[in-house]
């Protein structure tokens, strides 16, 4: 099977263990895209698409964007890399094209042409996304088999943004969902469901950074399975969850006093 | 010409029924804004897009309140000035919204202990007996007009009958009594009222009459309004398209409803639902509740950044709630909150605060806490950019009325979603 990773950044943690996990499993992928860019890069573009007025109210307002705590993550992504024997584990995606000798594009966008056509020359089978944007048709069709992603939350009940911390707010369990995308966001049929655990001390950044690792354990898991049988077992992703988005500041500070006052869903 | 006063001349009261409340022409508008520095450096930083950065709510709330309270002042303490304007300054005091401010005021007066309020609260309420006309309707437009108008009364009714529940006094009571019997008189038998309103037509947001109708009878216990109150909602909802749109939102036939009216009609049908029986309760909160989703998807989808915060919101919408407005209804913003709060308690479902807090931070964003101007300080603009469509190049007292509203709905609203009682 010919797999693919899709990356927001060359030196992304979670795709770059990905990419360690799959070459300790003899699964090592035949193409990487980042679509990472540099920060003017980044900036011209939003001017091109909102104007420099809008790039300046940007700039002069306080975004949110608060996600795991790179430190907990770095720590359950090497626990896990050191339990398992994953090397390499926290190398930029570049280097270790290079060394293993895969093809690595750097691309605007995970819908941008090129990065299309690298997945179709390349007859990537599965492509294993690591990120958070929505993808268009062509890039959808584009693998034989499909993209996976790693959904924060146990699909179908709590879709879209910020699904951990919307989980803990609604007293759902909390876990993690492989499942193939589809047009509509996170409705894509299910591989994989794991709930997770909500222990004593936990916070919303351990969890978040435990479920990080849980993503890259599911994936390789959902590798396997697709390799020993592609049309296997998926469950229809019922669709009647609801969609969610961006948590505002004040809901997960909720969050985080749900957490550590153990008032969450604990799981198994 | 000391700040905060008329650059351009007082405005009396209007006897013409216009939807532009304090509507000026954009360049004589212009003109008076460049000669003040203050109403200047608004149109300068809506130019550039700048806002305000974000301190606590309460001192956003406590800002509100003072300007409303300046408003009140401004118009000699008894109704509240209608807004402050570049062209005009303070305005005279505005009947309708005085009547519900009433319920602004008693709520703040608990939220924050301040017996101030409820005093301020009083003397609107006595200030709205006295200029009640004889046939018990209330005055139309800015100022005191000798025409009555059935949605301004309707919105007076909702204050009197607040003062009369937490003061006991019978005086309020016989003020809404009164009122109400007026709007039973000149209603239509299907339920709208088709003269003595807005332009001479019927609207979808009379709804916003049935609310106050259904309290009167709570309060008076005469079925009568109740009933009155039922034909009204069951006018607005023959009215519903299968999209979920409503027809006759907007001020005048022909015309896109401003976010304003829209969560007028919306929010006059939710209070309504709560006195209606089970069936009807669920199927008229039903309606609220799938106009309310369709504007929550509109207003999170409205950005290409997953993780960015959505645009803001349009200040107008056509009848397949396409967006008919490049600028905002910031009025229409806060009721929209209020109304998205409310529906998050009544559904359980947190999407609706999550959205109402985010529409609010672009809100309070636009509210200028340090101007020297006591008319443009703490208070909330009709439209962003300030020259948008609705109540161009003004700050209207029910802004900063449904801002408050909001900001309390939310901290009730944060308080049950974390169990806190």
């Amino acid at each position: 099977m010919r797999l693919g990773i899709v990356s927001p950044a060359d030196d992304n943690l979670y795709s770059a263990t990905l990419l360690a996990a799959l070459a300790a499993s003899s699964d090592t992928p035949c193409l990487v895209i980042s679509t990472h860019r540099s920060r003017f890069a980044r900036a011209m573009a939003y001017v091109g698409r909102h104007g420099w007025r809008a790039f300046l109210r940007r700039l002069l307002e306080e975004a949110d964007l608060a996600e795991a705590g790179p430190a907990s993550a770095r720590r359950c992504l090497q626990e896990l890399s050191d339990s398992r024997g994953f090397g390499n584990w926290d190398r930029p995606l570049s280097r270790s094209c290079q060394v293993m000798g895969i093809e690595y594009l750097h691309a605007a966008s995970v819908n941008a042409p090129a990065a299309v056509e690298a997945v179709r020359r390349n007859r990537v089978d599965v492509l294993l996304s690591a990120v958070a944007e929505l993808y268009r048709s062509p890039m959808i069709e584009a693998p034989t088999i499909g993209i996976l992603n790693a959904h924060m939350a146990l699909l179908p009940r709590v879709r879209g943004m910020n699904a951990l911390e919307w989980s803990a707010l609604l007293g759902q369990p909390i876990g993690v969902t492989i499942h193939f995308v589809a047009h509509r966001v996170d409705t894509g049929a299910i591989v994989l469901r794991r709930e997770m655990a909500v222990a004593p001390g936990d916070t919303l950044d351990t969890l978040r950074a435990r479920s990080i690792a849980v993503n890259v354990e599911l994936m390789i898991e959902a590798v396997s399975s697709l390799k020993a049988d592609p049309a296997g077992r998926r469950e229809p992703c019922a669709g009647e969850g609801k969609q969610y988005f961006v948590m505002h500041p004040r809901l997960k500070e909720i969050v985080r006093q749900k957490i550590s006052t153990g008032s969450v869903s604990t799981g198994r | 010409m000391a700040e905060g006063q008329a650059c351009a001349g007082g405005v009396t009261g209007r006897a013409d029924a216009s939807p532009s409340r304090g509507r000026v022409s954009a360049p004589r508008a212009l003109l008076c804004a460049a000669s003040r520095l203050s109403h200047g450096w608004v149109v300068v930083r809506d130019l550039l897009g700048l806002k305000s950065g974000r301190v606590d709510d309460r001192i956003h709330l406590q800002a509100a309140m003072a300007w409303l309270a300046r408003a009140h002042d401004a118009a000699g303490g008894r109704g509240v000035s209608a807004g402050y304007y570049f062209a005009s300054g303070w305005l005279p005091p505005y009947p309708e919204t005085t009547g519900y401010i009433i319920c602004t005021a008693m709520r703040y007066a608990e939220f924050a202990d301040d017996e101030q309020w409820t005093d301020r609260a009083m003397r609107m309420g006595d200030w709205e007996i006295q200029v009640q006309l004889p046939g018990g309707g209330v005055r139309g437009q800015i100022g005191l007009n000798d025409f009555p108008i059935v949605f301004n009364t309707g919105q007076v009714i909702l204050g009197w009958v607040e003062l009369f529940l937490n003061t006991s006094e019978q005086k309020y009571l016989d003020a809404a009594v009164r009122a109400g019997d007026w709007l039973r008189a000149v209603q239509d038998v299907d339920g709208k009222w088709s003269t003595s309103d807005h332009a001479g037509v019927p609207h979808a947001y009379q709804s916003r009459v049935a609310w106050p109708l259904f309290e009167l009878a709570q309060a008076s216990g005469n079925v009568e309004y109740r009933r009155s109150a039922e034909k009204c909602i069951e006018w607005v909802l023959s009215k519903v398209q299968p999209n979920g749109w409503i027809e006759h939102m907007a001020f005048l036939p022909g015309q896109n409803p401003f976010m304003h009216t829209i969560v007028y009609t919306l929010r006059g049908l939710l209070e309504s639902a709560a006195h209606l029986g089970d069936a009807d309760r669920e199927r008229v909160r039903g309606v609220v509740r799938r106009a309310a989703e369709t504007l929550l998807m509109k207003y999170e989808l409205s950005k290409r950044d997953p993780y960015g915060p959505p645009a803001d919101l349009p200040g107008q919408f056509d009848e397949r709630w396409r967006p008919a407005a490049k600028s905002s209804c910031l009025t229409g913003d806060c009721q929209l909150s209020v109304l998205w709060h409310k529906l998050s308690a009544i559904t359980g479902d947190p999407r609706f605060a999550n959205a109402a807090l985010k529409l609010m931070d672009q809100v309070k964003a636009t509210q200028r806490l340090r101007s020297g101007n006591p008319g443009i300080r703490g208070a909330i603009a009709g439209s962003r950019p300030i020259w948008g469509g609705y109540e161009r190049f003004g700050y209207p007292n029910w802004a900063a009325k449904f801002f408050a509203d909001a900001i309390m709905a939310q901290e009730e609203t944060l308080a049950q979603i974390g169990g806190r009682p």
